[in-house]
């Protein structure tokens, strides 16, 4: 049975069969749409995982071991920090702070304690043993503060900043919305006269992901009214609107109602799903609806059913191909490392499955039902658009070689910016200059070196000198080596200090001692003389320790540094320490940092791969590799001259811009593949080349030029993100989609013309 | 055919409203009104559902312009328009008069 066969049937049974059709699918979306509203949000982070990772497993540890690696950093500021009422209050803060589910440890100078060296060794104080009430209390404070050295760690160098650092007690098993808001709520009841800002990663990703849903709540009305809007001034018909308009919203429902039967949740890259299914799901109607009218007009006697079997053989292989290329672009993420993105590319896929089996199953239906527009058989036409596209067929041919060198100038020059393209997830960045985070965490940068905090694991007997010393080579690396690893603080820290406080306060004995036992020694006296939980954060057990962590604060989350940073640390452990105790790098900012550029290498690898596939799919389709090469010509060199083009516009790639991609390569195939195959039929039907160039933008140009509109004006729903990199690249998703479409409309009529591929005439 | 076609269809809706009122009936988020005034449901609506309620507006607005559209062969883009702007209803008693005016 070949393809024809079954157009041919299909035909028949949507004639025969309509009204059962649409129940039928009516029937079917409302089974699906039952666990619509079922359907959980995901906003942890554990579920988007790769779970084999190493930095994943060794933050397993890390929680189990000590608490999370996430730490909340509160700043306050104000002219008189040290008074008697501001102190005051901070420290009922700090009790309020302490009480929050989510916050194991809290860090400030209400708790801090520091190492006075004395005639028996040292004694372990308080830095604040009571709130001063005069102005000599406040000057012992200020001269404790200096000595202990927590000017530019807890307070600030000009003394009108304090910070409370609070550890989060897990990785990943909180919700970082309710965290939020309690940390929100606490911080605005003592906020005034003071002002506090308030800095940490999980509130950055969990105001992105409100963010991202406001902005979904916000996107898919605005794409789906814009697309009304289009296809209404492209079709002036109910049928030609609302058919691709219900194909789109069935689709999308199915989509959801399958993650809800499936028991699956929405991750925040789900709210993405919407979008991308009412840029691409409506071009297979489109493409029926715009020949349909087409072959009413061009045959206004030809019956309802004559015209629909007509639309159906011609159009029903080319939609069919257009589906399969989208559907081979968002597969490709089948081999991505995070699973979300996978799970994404899966749904996508089925989305857009849906959408092309409904388009040919249940638009004909309805066509088949209500009568034509009545524009159409009045012989009013939208001659506008159809000249215009003859006369662009008829320019782009006759001027080809001029207009394929100037393509071909413009696609080199933009293809050039990709040297200059950027990698950087900084979350912060994803907010305008103004807003609360960004000021927030640009003030704890400035005065504390920054909110983000990244860890290194160590194993073994931690307090062997050989492994202390180890861990201060390695911490004297890195931070020689990064700029951006602003502070460090480790157990060796604290040995060295008791060493020197032990030795008269002597800086020069602030080093680490190399008798094991004068350690252990050193640190029984430290837990005689204190709390005993000072170290909860650093060792696993105070008297025997096996595993230890080194903290090391970065002054912002530059996720290329970030990966930076494991790359180098990575390398030195290896060349240094192979044969020693195991360190590594953990923590949510390392994961961050190299999880980005994992992600965005292996889109970029399945990027490639779906391109590579399209062509081999095209070559086969046309049975003809110069067939494949120029289906695929126009849309490559879009992807590439979109890279191109944010090079130059100095705008980074992210995870959300790299995921956004996969639409070009499966949407931007769409236009080249119609216009081919529409091309090789009416060469097929006697015309010579140039008829059938000016025929094919005649018949299907108006269908291909709509396709790509609707995607444009689709994706102009991004402008209205809060995200300014979301906002951006909106706009070269809009250009780009544009650059596919002038490809397939200008670029290719030129190169037959002017190669005359054989397969064109097989 | 055709009578086939009808009687499974209309099987199939039957079916359908059946699951949608079963399932209206056993869900448990439907926004309860006792001791509610209708203003009090009103503003409610209002405060919680504006952006929704707009949306289902202007879309019944266009099924009506399409109902208009292809059974008294209207213009779609002006039926449209029309009906956004003075109600989906007035439109079908404008054709209504314009009707029984011929």
């Amino acid at each position: 049975m070949n393809l024809r066969t079954i157009t041919n049937a299909l035909f028949e049974f949507d004639a025969h069969y309509p009204r059962t059709i649409i129940a039928t699918i009516i029937l079917i979306t409302v089974l699906f749409g039952w666990k619509v509203p079922g359907l959980e949000m995901d906003p942890g982070l554990r579920s988007g995982l790769p779970r084999d990772h190493k930095i994943v497993q060794s933050m397993e540890i890390v929680d189990e071991l000590f608490s999370g690696s996430d730490i909340l950093i509160v700043a306050v500021d104000s002219d008189s920090l040290f008074s008697t009422k501001t102190l005051t209050k901070l420290f009922s803060f700090q009790d309020s702070l302490e009480s929050l589910e989510q916050i194991s440890k809290v860090t400030s100078i209400f708790n801090q304690k520091y190492i006075v060296p004395d005639n028996n060794g040292f004694e372990i104080e308080p830095v604040l043993f009571e709130i001063p009430r005069d102005s000599v209390g406040h000057q012992q404070l200020i001269e404790r503060l200096d000595k202990s050295g927590m000017i530019g760690n807890l307070v600030s160098n000009d003394y009108k900043t304090l910070c409370f650092i609070g550890q989060i007690n897990s990785s990943f098993a909180y919700d970082e919305f309710e965290f939020r808001k309690n940390v929100y709520e606490l911080v605005n009841r003592f906020s005034d006269p003071e002002y506090f800002y308030v800095s940490s990663l999980p509130i950055t990703r969990a105001t992105v992901v409100e963010y991202m849903q406001r902005d979904m709540r916000v996107f898919t009305p605005v794409a789906i009214g814009l697309c009304i809007f289009l296809l209404m001034l492209s079709f002036r018909s109910w049928t030609g609107v609302f058919l691709p308009f219900f194909v789109v919203g069935f689709s999308i429902i199915w989509t959801f109602g399958i993650m809800g039967w499936l028991d699956m949740s929405l991750a925040f890259i789900g709210t993405l799903i919407p979008v991308m299914l009412v840029a691409i799901a409506n071009n297979y109607g489109i493409h029926i609806i715009s020949h349909y009218y087409e072959y009413t007009k061009s045959d206004t006697k030809a019956s309802r059913g004559q015209i629909l079997k007509r639309t159906i053989r011609k159009v029903g292989i080319p939609i069919l191909l257009a589906g399969v290329t989208t559907m081979v672009s968002f597969l490709c993420l089948l081999s991505h490392s995070l699973p979300r993105a996978r799970e994404m590319g899966a749904l996508v896929s089925f989305g857009i499955l849906i959408a092309f089996i409904l388009s040919i199953i249940l638009i004909p239906s309805v066509l088949v039902l209500v009568p034509r527009p009545h524009f159409l058989s009045k012989g009013v036409d939208i001659s506008f658009i159809d000249s215009l596209l003859v006369k662009m067929g008829k320019l782009f041919t006759r001027y080809r070689s001029i207009v394929l060198i100037l393509l071909s100038i413009v696609g080199i020059y933009l293809a050039m910016g990709i040297k200059y393209l950027k990698v950087d997830t900084n979350p912060d960045h994803y907010f305008p200059k103004s807003s609360t985070l960004r000021i927030a965490n640009a003030k704890i940068s400035n005065a504390f070196g920054g909110s983000t905090q990244m860890n290194i694991l160590v194993e073994g007997d931690i307090f062997d000198p050989k492994i202390l010393k180890n861990i201060e080579i390695l911490t004297d690396h890195i931070k020689n080596r990064h700029d951006i690893v602003t502070k460090s603080y480790s157990i060796v820290d604290v040995i060295k200090k008791m060493h020197s406080g032990f030795n008269g306060g002597d800086t020069l004995m602030e080093i680490i001692p190399d008798d094991v036992d004068l350690i252990h020694q050193y640190m029984f006296m430290y837990s005689i003389s204190s709390d005993g939980d000072e170290f909860d954060l650093i060792l696993d057990d105070i008297e025997d320790p096996s595993y230890t962590q080194i903290l090391l604060r970065l002054e912002e989350v530059q996720t290329h540094a970030i990966a930076e940073i494991v790359e180098d640390t990575e390398q030195f452990i290896e060349a240094n320490f192979y044969d020693q105790s195991p360190m590594e790098l953990t923590g949510g900012a390392t994961l961050l940092g190299v999880l980005n550029h994992m992600v965005i290498r292996g889109q970029f690898i399945s990027l490639v791969v779906s391109v590579f596939i399209i062509l081999f799919i095209m070559s086969i389709v046309f049975r003809s590799f110069i067939g494949g090469l120029l289906a695929t010509l126009p849309m490559a060199a879009s992807v590439v001259m979109m890279f191109g083009l944010m090079g130059y516009l100095n705008i980074t790639l992210n995870i959300t811009t790299s995921l956004l991609t996969c639409i070009l390569v499966g949407v931007g195939v769409d236009y080249t593949v119609h216009f081919l195959w529409h091309l090789r039929d009416h060469v097929k039907d006697g015309d010579s080349l140039d008829e059938a160039i000016t025929n094919t933008f005649r018949i299907s140009g108006k269908g291909i030029l709509f396709n790509g509109l609707s995607v444009v004006v689709g994706f102009s729903a991004l402008l209205f993100s809060v995200f300014v990199p979301v906002r951006i690249f909106g706009i070269l998703v809009m250009g780009s989609i544009s650059f596919c479409l002038f490809g397939a409309l200008a670029t290719l009529p030129a190169l037959t013309s002017l190669t005359k591929p054989r397969f064109l005439f097989k | 055919m055709e009578h086939k076609d009808r009687t499974i269809s209309s099987i199939i809706i039957l079916i359908t409203l059946g699951l949608l009122l079963y399932a209206f009936s056993i869900s448990d988020t439907v926004y309860s009104v006792e001791g509610r005034t209708l203003k009090d449901i009103f503003i409610y609506l209002i405060d919680n559902y504006l952006d929704f309620i707009l949306i289902i507006y202007v879309f019944i607005c266009f099924q009506i312009a399409g109902y208009v559209e292809l059974k008294y062969k209207q213009d779609f883009i002006t039926t449209s328009f029309l009906s956004i702007l003075f109600t989906p209803l007035s439109i079908l008693f404008i054709l209504q008069n314009e009707v029984e005016d011929d």
